[in-house]
């Protein structure tokens, strides 16, 4: 399945897919989740300012759940992930929050950082799902790139990109720098 | 843990074994793969009980069976009087049994006089809405409050209708129904297999729901754990509008 993400509505349809897709993460890691984008900022991702995740994510606290929280709660449940961006300078602050929360409560999985001119495609690429799209992270939220999102869910799509990703990774393998 | 073949109470039985930190270390985090496999949710309070209620020292198997009659008990009282029965009356009422008082002897118990009683009140754990309704009753110098009780606020709001079961047929269409209606569902996942809730919520995002004149896709609103149960909050942006 493909779905488009486009049209007046795409910021608050990306923001919504996003937590879903960070949510179905935590239900069942991807034993390897990679986050290709320009940049990575610390964009709220589920609201939990209700209690809405308490009894799921209780040692998280009443308020809005982060990208930062997920990757650090994801790497404690075992998943690597393979973070690469093209602006690694503008990346600086979330990195450095990165660190301290992995040095705070280390995971069992591994995280590692790439910074790249070229990547082979961008967006969030799980076992089963890939997001495909240029967005733009911030800390006030996502926003939509110059062209739709897309998110697949068909096997083949996802190989595909997985394979692409995967080998690019393994050609960057020297160049990647483990996290914290 | 009363299976004493069972993989988990191996694994406690090699914590308890344990006799010094390096011992304990791997033993532990292997105790906390298990209960994770078995859908515990491994969070700080959850596991600071598990290391003072159920791994204290020198607990054992006699023990876990003292516990194990306790829990049978009470569940047995509560079915029969219909009725939620608080933990130090529950304890009192205990310490009157024959079969809890041999085998809380075979613990090393003191059964005379009221020792008993204390040693129970202090083995139970409160229930969770008793605990719940203490935090949420507000002080009140001029009349006694009664404990607070989040279901009737819950059931005024209506929160608790129809969780929808995948395992029915017809769910998709009720799942419609419910969100062109009311802007919010609730889907019920029973059991442990993460992987297929993943699944489904995968294919709830990506498929969408033709609610007459739109095409949308619902938005995950909350999850809730509820024992071996996920609760999966649904709504509808487009409805709130």
């Amino acid at each position: 399945m493909r779905r488009l993400i486009s049209g007046r509505a795409a910021p608050s349809q990306l923001a919504d897919t996003l937590a879903s897709l960070f949510l179905a993460e935590l239900l069942r890691p991807s034993p390897r989740l990679f986050v290709h984008t320009a940049w990575l900022a610390n964009a709220p991702l589920l609201d939990n300012r209700f209690n809405a995740y308490r009894t799921y994510l209780p040692d998280l606290g009443f308020r809005v759940i982060t990208l930062t929280d997920v990757l650090v709660e994801l790497s404690r449940r075992g998943a690597d992930l393979e973070l690469a961006v093209t602006d690694g300078k503008r990346s600086q602050a979330f990195l450095d929050l990165l660190r301290t929360l992995l040095v705070r409560s280390p995971g069992r999985g591994r995280i590692r950082l790439l910074s790249a001119e070229d990547l082979p495609g961008t967006g969030v690429l799980g076992d089963d799902f890939w997001l495909e799209g240029a967005f733009l992270w911030s800390s006030a939220g996502v926003t939509p790139g110059p062209t739709p999102a897309v998110l697949h869910t068909s096997a083949g799509d996802v190989a595909e990109a997985r394979k692409q990703w995967t080998a690019f990774w393994e050609g960057c393998a020297d160049d990647a720098q483990p996290l914290p | 843990m009363q299976d004493m073949e069972a993989p988990l109470s191996r694994t406690v039985a090699e914590a308890r074994a344990a006799r010094t930190q390096n011992e304990l270390a791997p033993v532990r985090d292997r105790l906390l793969e298990k209960l994770a496999a078995a859908g515990y949710v491994l969070s700080w309070p959850f596991l600071v009980a598990v290391n003072a209620r159920l791994l204290p020292p020198d607990s054992g198997p006699q023990r876990d069976g003292l516990l194990a009659l306790l829990l049978q008990l009470r569940n047995h009282l509560g079915d029969r009087l219909r009725v939620e029965i608080g933990h130090r009356e529950f304890a009192y009422v205990a310490a009157q049994e024959a079969e809890i008082r041999a085998a809380a002897s075979m613990v090393g118990a003191n059964v005379e006089g009221n020792q008993l009683y204390r040693i129970l009140a202090g083995l139970l754990w409160p229930r969770a809405s008793l605990v719940r309704a203490t935090t949420e009753t507000g002080y009140n110098p001029f009349a006694t409050v009664p404990l607070g009780d989040r279901c009737l606020l819950r059931q005024a709001l209506r929160l608790d209708e129809g969780p929808i079961d995948p395992a029915q047929p017809r769910w998709r269409e009720r799942l419609r129904q419910e969100l062109a209606e009311a802007g919010r569902a609730v889907l019920r996942l029973d059991g442990v297999d993460r992987g297929a809730a993943k699944a489904l919520l995968l294919e709830l995002i990506t498929t969408p729901l033709d609610i007459g004149y739109l095409q949308v896709f619902p938005q995950v609103q909350g999850l809730a754990v509820e024992e071996q149960t996920l609760l999966l909050t649904l709504q509808l942006r487009e409805a709130r509008v």
